[in-house]
């Protein structure tokens, strides 16, 4: 053996030793393994998430029941393969008691068999697709966020009550966008209103002005276009609707609210005002909870929360109700999973709690309009309140 | 009327911003045979550079002609400092570098930009429409098209016309020979390097309005360019114009006709034209 094997022995025990100990010898943490994005395209979602999950967690003290608590946090890429490892590096390695995440509808479906399998409890805190709480639910999945159905077919009910009777629908052509679109129309034709014209295009489309320029011929007979355009092409849509001059009061634009909110008014500019919007959560709600929630984000923070943030925080709210209830005792699954579904949550977006049935989030749906405020900031006013809207939850078996 | 002035317009408009950008790709490559990566980078920076200048100075037609040029400035520091190492140590060092600073500068944009969405507010007359061949169409556009056409004309020209573009003609057929003849091929490469990161920047800034400003936008339009100087030719500027044209047309009539499949035309016009001329429009076969 020469000196250099000796050493690199020698450095080989050193690191091993320096390795955590297995999950047994560390005591009580409460563990909470982060499945969300933080480089490319989706790490806006991801900081924001966690920005909101944070404050949560801080303002708890770090703990719950008088467990500390861990966050491991490991950027998923938003890439179904790289989550799916992840996962099982949380679960068989680090033992998490929770995961939270992701943003992604396809992340979200590549991982359900997993986290099924590894009964281990996922909290989604983005991703909206129906399925997850509908035909693939499973008793160790529950979501904080939304479902896609849930924020767009109250939107549709209020437009063809209150917009008119004619739209167009936008939608980029994947899973979300049709969900999305298919639950804005059924709502519209529930009532009263004719079916919408629709328009699908590809995902990765840069310039939608061709498209545009069709609308434009059939804008006599419209009274509105409803769009969903996947990540950066939702105020782009709107910038190029605005620019070839479609808006007017005849006219409106509709979209759901991650498509017109603090995220995006820096990318929309004044093209934003006039938009109308549904959703499950909106920073100008005018309630003590919320405003109590903005001032403290925005001391921590600098900034205005959107819904994002308070999926974020609502997703470690319930969480943390959830551990506090139960005593620090997640040993019983059977008893986690009826807690989680049984606690109400006195959310900023309102009180919310999880259907036993299915999983998703029962919250109060919100339609707005952006506004102008007088000191030049842009906003949501609060024209209507679908209270505790419920997803259906198609071909949940539970 | 009304709609074929306005697709004419809109495929025009497309056509343009991608022969700025892989007007810059196709040269450096037939040039320097570097395949420059970074060239997105180039036009991403050039669209934050425009909204820094737009918004400090509160003038938008400032930052269409500051940010080219500090686009360019930047090229030059990158080409002398980095890609010059690479020169004559074959494509994978330099494939490994461009592809490194892509992602650099991704993270620098989002460091100093931040990730959010960011545009520019068009200044007043430039919002609306114009009339056109008794259409109304966005006025921006036309501005687009216009400011595409004279850097078009300009470079078609300075190419073709001058002694600076006749050498760089030189360079592009055989470097070794311009260098024995006595060009200072290293200066030439720096040149148009330069030249290159001014039109990526200026298409840069030009799409803010259009398509907004991100991290890693400049990957998906690197994707594009790449494919229209695969099409029209590696080196050539006249092959770069028609097939900036021909997928500016191809992605309007893709989106009208099949919206859905949209994205995919694009690659069937690059599929079609490697079977017929595999050396692309206006290639030389090699």
């Amino acid at each position: 053996m020469t000196a250099f094997h000796r050493t690199a022995i020698a450095a080989a025990l050193a690191i091993a030793s320096a390795v955590p100990l297995p999950a047994a010898a560390q005591g009580k943490d409460l563990k909470v393994g982060l499945l969300l994005p933080f480089s490319q395209v989706f790490a806006v979602y991801g900081e924001a998430v966690k920005e909101g999950f944070d404050l949560a967690i801080e303002e708890a003290g770090g703990q719950a029941a008088g467990r500390k608590i861990v966050v491991l946090k490991e950027d998923n890429k938003e890439d179904p393969k790289v989550t799916l490892q992840l996962v099982r590096r949380y679960t068989k390695d680090d033992n998490v008691d929770f995961l939270v995440g992701p943003i992604a509808s396809h992340v979200v479906a590549a991982i359900r068999d997993e986290v099924t399998r590894a009964k281990t409890f996922l909290l989604v805190a983005n991703a909206g697709n129906n399925e997850v709480t509908g035909k693939d639910c499973s008793p160790y999945i529950v979501r904080t966020s939304f479902s896609n159905w849930q924020v767009n077919h109250s939107m549709g009910q209020y437009a063809a009550e209150n917009l008119g009777k004619s739209a167009l629908t936008v939608a980029s052509n994947y899973d979300s966008g049709r969900e999305q679109a298919g639950a804005f129309k059924e709502g519209f034709v529930q009532k009263g209103g004719k079916a919408p014209q629709e328009e699908w295009p590809a995902l990765g489309t840069a310039d939608f002005t061709p498209i545009i320029t069709n609308i434009r011929a059939k804008q006599a007979e419209l009274d509105m276009v409803w769009a969903f355009l996947a990540g950066s092409a939702a105020p782009r849509f709107v910038s190029q609707v605005t620019q070839a001059g479609l808006r007017g009061p005849k006219l409106k634009m509709v979209v759901p609210v991650y498509g017109a909110d603090e995220l995006f008014f820096p990318a929309m500019g004044d093209a934003a005002v006039g938009v109308m919007v549904s959703g499950h959560y909106m920073s100008s709600l005018d309630t003590p909870r919320n405003l109590a929630f903005q001032a403290r984000f925005q001391k921590k923070y600098g900034k205005v929360a959107h819904v994002m943030h308070v999926q974020g925080y609502d997703t470690a709210k319930l969480m943390l109700a959830t551990v506090e209830a139960l005593k620090g005792d997640l040993s019983d699954k059977a008893k986690v999973r009826k807690m989680l579904t049984s606690l109400q949550v006195d959310s900023p977006r309102g009180y919310f709690r999880i259907d036993p049935r299915t999983g998703n989030v029962v919250q109060n749906i919100y339609i707005g309009e952006v506004i102008k405020r007088a000191d030049g900031t842009l906003g949501h006013k609060i024209l209507k309140t679908y209270e505790q809207v419920a997803d259906k939850g198609e071909g949940c078996k539970l | 009327m009304q709609i074929i002035v306005e697709q004419v317009l809109n495929a025009l408009q497309m056509g343009v911003l991608l022969f700025l950008i892989a007007s810059g790709l196709s040269l450096v490559f037939g040039l320097m045979h570097v395949v420059n990566l970074a060239h997105g980078a180039l036009y991403m920076v050039g669209a934050y550079f425009g909204i820094t200048v737009a918004r400090g100075l509160d003038n938008f037609y400032l930052a269409l002609l500051l940010a080219p040029l500090l686009t360019a400035m930047l090229g030059v520091v990158l080409e002398r400092t980095l890609l010059a190492r690479t020169y004559g140590r074959g494509m994978y060092p330099q494939v490994l570098l461009t592809l490194g600073l892509v992602f650099a500068f991704d993270e620098l944009v989002r460091i100093i930009w931040g990730a959010p969405i960011q545009t520019l507010a068009l200044p007043p007359g430039l919002e609306g429409t114009v009339m056109l061949f008794g259409a109304s169409v966005p006025a921006y556009r036309v501005l687009v098209v216009v400011i595409g056409a004279v850097a078009i004309v300009a470079l078609l020209l300075g190419f073709g016309r001058t002694r600076l573009g006749a050498m760089v003609r030189a360079g592009v057929d055989d470097r070794e020979m311009a260098a024995a003849l006595g060009i200072d091929v290293n200066r030439l490469f720096s040149g148009v390097f330069a030249v290159g990161s001014a039109l990526a920047g200026l298409a840069g800034v030009l799409s803010v309005p259009i398509f907004n400003a991100y991290p890693g936008m400049g990957s998906e339009i690197l994707i594009s360019a790449l494919v229209v100087v695969v099409v029209g030719g590696m080196g050539s500027l006249a092959g770069a114009l028609i097939a900036s044209l021909l997928i500016g047309a191809a992605t309007v009539v893709g989106q009208i006709y099949a919206a859905e499949f949209s994205t995919a035309v694009i690659y069937l016009v690059l599929v079609v034209v490697l079977l017929v001329r595999p050396q692309g429009l206006m290639g030389i076969a090699r």
